[in-house]
């Protein structure tokens, strides 16, 4: 055993040597699973670089490794709300737009553009809000649901929000329903809002994003209402499609990927779609929008690279061949077109888009709007008080 | 072995530090003293539920571990194997994978429609245990999840137990439930002491397991600290941790005081 | 005289099992009850596991349905671990940290572990419980407050943060199971077996390496297992304490599973954990194979020496 050991210890070691290379080094943090690893490996070919990985799988642990400055990241791709409260907390430094040759003012999708016209408004020192982040992936919010419940569909179609935060309708359905909620506390204060807008309890469209001790004890009362089968984050779109969850709140993405997961094995767009005929997505007209973007750090050590790296991923050939590993909407026109017009013959995922075209500017009546940042101590009151809902059910 | 007592008294006054503060995350720019997360600490209703819930599933998670644990380690003890180790080696395996997989396996199983019901349905059998949700799921998680570390060490004090001990009292006129009772029981204590610790604090504490089978449903203790420290409510956090080690190094105390000896523990 | 037809019908009972033949039938049936017991047991343990090798066998990617059987995640495991890809990265760290953690902090805590039962016992008590303080912590609170000391390092080596720091951290919870694995056998040692080989003219060291060592043997590699167990499969801690790409499986996992992860991990795992279970078994076999034959030479042997 002792030999063994020391053999192996010796041999890790040497491996470990070896692995050193001399190449320059690009630090990035980002989602696990979140990008085309074929295509890095070109983009580290062709530039002559090797792309360092860091994997977080919450935008809270990713604030504690930037704001910890433990490691110094070129590049980190957090979702809005956490990308201005960096930038708020001046842990990132801005883009000078210039430097990248694939940008252009119309490069994005007009909802892009909206949520973008959303964030940083307040503030005074961004012009654009495009100069601290650089969009990569982006969608709504909506109700993933199983169609095999009679009813269900119409039931959600008409009540939208409020199937979410109200007993289920006597008589309508055979069995009590089963109801899943998205395990972000911020995600379910910032939902109780806009339904409670919606019935009129309080009269402010934006009140997803007021951070009040008024709101936050209405928002206990709302979530309080029902008993939810399930919260959980990433479950909650397999139960939907295994029909163990009648429906659920969660990232229209969660939907898209469940269906390119289940149509893996078809070869066209009419098996894929009979493939996933049990599963449905509905977004209600005012709903949560997000986007998740690549920002510089300000103690990032190369910065010239990272431009790069953005750039290399501005180009709408590589945001295809990136988008289709990645379930979510891809966040330049050109490329959505490109997936829509089935150009490089995806037929099942032209279908799909088709099918489910959930872009908040498309529609006039959708309104969805980005979550800006919260405190931390409001945050974590929301934290506190999700807990309270929960423990009342115990 | 000085260094090592610093790395852990010093984690501990800092936290006791925190707990009378209001910080910004590690920042002592704009901090204060406050009694705020104590004021939290007492009014939120969500702990005591949470301390209970830990603390009761933790409690039969060990408990049924024990009761499995126990003739396991006895039977390979007394068994007539070759190599022993190997087979107790073998027991710890499954906890090389990743527990994050692992649970959610668990809880495949435990769902309305699983995998493994799917596969026994080619071959006309069927099975569904669905439990999910509820705290039966937790506890049976907790138990395939921890039971090894019940095991090994039992197994490591009975397996160097003279086996003449065994035998004079058997010579002396005890039967076999006596001789176990009375002589085999006490002398591996220790084991079962430790066996008990390993598998009460990691339930205890943790949060991942009763998240994915308890659908995040059943509120834990760890699932509180945890969320505290991710919303950089350092304060509170650290609050709720020395609520934690108080709690279970004063039981440990006590329990030294009980013992007579008080060589259990050690 | 008492005749048997007036003994009680407990003690018929009693004298009925312990008859020869019944005894004999019923020591059989309890020996199978015991294996069956041991063997579900262990499949009850190994449920997860099994599952996971279902979920790395399966066409499909959704965790519900099993469509094909198929062993293309177990290739593309392999080519992506020959190309040096991210799986390649993380694995090598997780079994890198997992094997060097283990090693220094067996030393370390056996070493430990001697100390403090030298100690007086009011000492002794102390130390014990300022030892299980790791163990009771939270993993968050152990991450946080390690990367705080940490970072006070950085000042000198700024590019700590990575191997050496997250190589500390593992060692550091370790080293508290392998204490409490290694503490019950010493208490159990005979002392005056040390004292005797001090006085037969042993130094100190070497004393200590064949009498101390060898006695709480089962301890030390009790120990071993533990801290191997807890550091291959650490998240929170790992997770705090690393930085500048060093990540290992665990955080790979956790941050992938929300995505669409690809069963290539469920292919690694199932690889781990079967691949030692073969060995093992094979050992197992090899072992009791060679003792079976080192007993028929010895049969022999003393058979034609008479």
């Amino acid at each position: 055993m002792k030999k063994f050991m020391v053999v192996g210890f010796t041999a890790f070691l040497s491996l470990l040597l070896i692995a050193c290379s001399s190449k320059p080094k690009l630090y990035i943090l980002n989602w696990g699973e979140y990008i085309n690893y074929d295509l890095v490996s070109e983009f580290e070919d062709t530039y002559g670089v090797t792309v360092k990985w860091s994997y977080a799988d919450s935008n809270e642990l990713m604030e504690q490794r930037v704001v910890s400055q433990t490691t110094a990241y070129d590049i980190v791709i957090p979702s809005d709300y956490m990308i201005e409260k960096l930038y708020t907390n001046g842990y990132l430094q801005k883009i000078d737009l210039t430097k990248l040759t694939n940008y252009s003012q119309d490069a994005f999708m007009d909802g892009v553009n909206v949520i973008m016209a959303e964030m940083f408004k307040d503030n005074e020192d961004v012009t654009s809000a495009y100069e601290v982040s650089i969009p990569y992936f982006w969608g709504v919010f909506g109700i993933m649901y199983n169609r095999s419940l009679d009813g269900l569909e119409t039931y959600i179609e008409t009540k939208k929000w409020q199937v979410m935060f109200e007993e289920d309708p006597a008589d309508t359905f055979s069995r009590p329903l089963l109801v899943g909620m998205y395990d972000v506390p911020r995600f379910a204060y910032s939902l109780s809002m806009i339904y409670a807008n919606e019935v009129e309890l309080i009269d402010d469209l934006d009140a997803l994003n007021v951070a009040s001790a008024a709101n936050l004890t209405l928002s206990e009362t709302i979530l309080s209402q029902r008993q939810y089968e399930e919260w959980s984050t990433d479950f909650l779109k397999k139960n939907i499609e295994a029909g163990l969850l009648d429906y659920a709140f969660v990232y229209v993405g969660d939907f898209f990927d469940t269906y390119l997961i289940k149509s893996a094995e078809a070869t066209t767009a009419q098996e894929a779609r009979d493939l996933t005929s049990h599963i449905g997505i509905f977004v209600p007209e005012n709903t949560i929008a997000f986007y998740d973007g690549m920002v510089i750090p300000t103690n990032a050590r190369n910065v010239d690279l990272a431009y790069q790296f953005i750039d290399f991923f501005l180009d709408p050939i590589n945001a295809y061949e990136n988008s289709s590993i990645v379930g979510y909407t891809t966040a330049l026109t050109a490329t959505y077109e490109m997936i829509q017009n089935a150009t490089y013959g995806d037929e099942i995922r032209a279908a799909m888009v088709s099918d489910y075209p959930y872009n908040p500017a498309i529609s006039e009546n959708f309104a969805g709007k980005p979550l800006i940042a919260f405190s931390n101590e409001f945050t974590d009151e929301i934290a506190s008080m999700v807990y309270r809902v929960l423990a009342a059910g115990n | 072995m000085v260094w090592l007592i610093i790395l852990v008294v010093f984690p501990l006054l800092m936290m006791i530090l925190l707990s009378f503060m209001k910080t910004t995350a590690m920042s002592f720019t704009n901090a204060t003293f406050s009694f705020e997360s104590w004021n939290k600490l007492f009014t939120d209703s969500a702990i005591r539920t949470a301390l209970a819930n830990s603390f009761r599933y933790a409690f039969l998670a060990t408990v049924i571990a024990f009761f499995l644990g126990y003739p396991m380690a006895y039977i390979l003890a007394k068994s007539p194997f070759s190599n022993k180790l190997v087979i107790l080696v073998l027991t710890i395996i499954p906890m090389w994978s990743n527990s994050l997989l692992r649970t959610s396996a668990l809880a495949n199983l435990l769902s309305a429609d699983s995998i493994v019901n799917d596969l026994l349905n080619l071959i006309g059998l069927s099975f569904v245990w669905n439990i999910r949700g509820t705290g039966l799921a937790i506890v049976v998680g907790l138990v395939i999840t921890y039971l090894p570390f019940m095991i090994l060490p039992i197994y490591t004090v009975l397996e160097k137990m003279d086996p003449l001990l065994h035998e004079a009292s058997m010579d002396l006129g005890s039967n076999k439930a006596k001789t176990f009772l009375k002589v085999t029981f006490p002398l591996s204590l220790k084991g079962v002491a430790t066996g008990i610790i390993l598998v009460f604090l990691p339930s205890f504490s943790g949060f991942a397991i009763p998240e994915i089978l308890g659908n995040s449903r059943i509120i834990f203790i760890g699932t509180l600290v945890d969320s505290s420290f991710l919303f950089s409510n350092y304060n509170y956090g650290s609050l709720l941790s020395l609520v934690i080690i108080i709690l279970i190094l004063g039981s440990m105390f006590l329990f030294n005081k009980v013992d007579k000896e008080g060589e259990t523990l050690l | 005289m008492i005749k048997i037809n007036d003994l009680s019908y407990i003690r018929k009972t009693v004298l009925f099992f312990r008859k020869p033949k019944v005894a004999k039938v019923v020591s059989f049936v309890l020996n199978v009850f015991k294996y069956l017991f041991f063997i579900s047991v262990i499949l009850m343990l190994y449920l997860p596991i099994i599952i996971i090798a279902i979920h790395s066998l399966n066409e499909n990617r959704s965790v519900y349905d099993f469509t094909n059987v198929t062993f293309h995640w177990y290739t593309d495991l392999f080519s992506n671990l020959i190309n040096k890809g991210e799986l390649y990265w993380v694995i090598r760290n997780t079994l890198l940290i997992a094997f060097l953690s283990t090693a220094i902090s067996t030393v370390l805590g056996t070493l430990f572990a001697i100390g403090i039962h030298s100690m007086t016992k009011k000492k002794r008590q102390r130390m014990v419980m300022l030892n299980q303080i790791p163990i009771l912590n939270a993993d968050i609170v152990t991450g946080i407050s390690l990367m705080l000391i940490f970072k006070l390092f950085m000042v000198v080596f700024p590019n700590i943060f990575g191997l050496t720091t997250m190589l500390l951290a593992h060692v550091f919870f370790s080293i508290p199971y392998v204490v409490l694995s290694v503490l019950p056998k010493l208490s159990e040692l005979d002392v005056n077996l040390f004292d005797a080989a001090l006085d037969l003219g042993c130094k100190p060291t070497r004393g200590m390496r064949k009498v101390i060592i060898p006695a709480i043997s089962s301890g030390i590699f009790t120990g071993m297992l533990i801290a191997f167990t807890m550091s291959i499969d650490d998240f929170v801690i790992s997770y705090f304490t690393t930085g500048n790409g060093f990540d290992n499986v665990s955080i790979f996992i956790y941050a992938g599973y929300r995505l669409n992860m690809s069963p290539e991990i469920y292919a690694y795992n199932t690889l781990l954990s079967f691949t030692v279970v073969f060995l093992l078994i094979g050992v197992y076999v090899f072992g009791s194979f060679k003792k079976r034959r080192e007993l028929k030479i010895k049969s022999n042997f003393n058979r034609g020496a008479v």
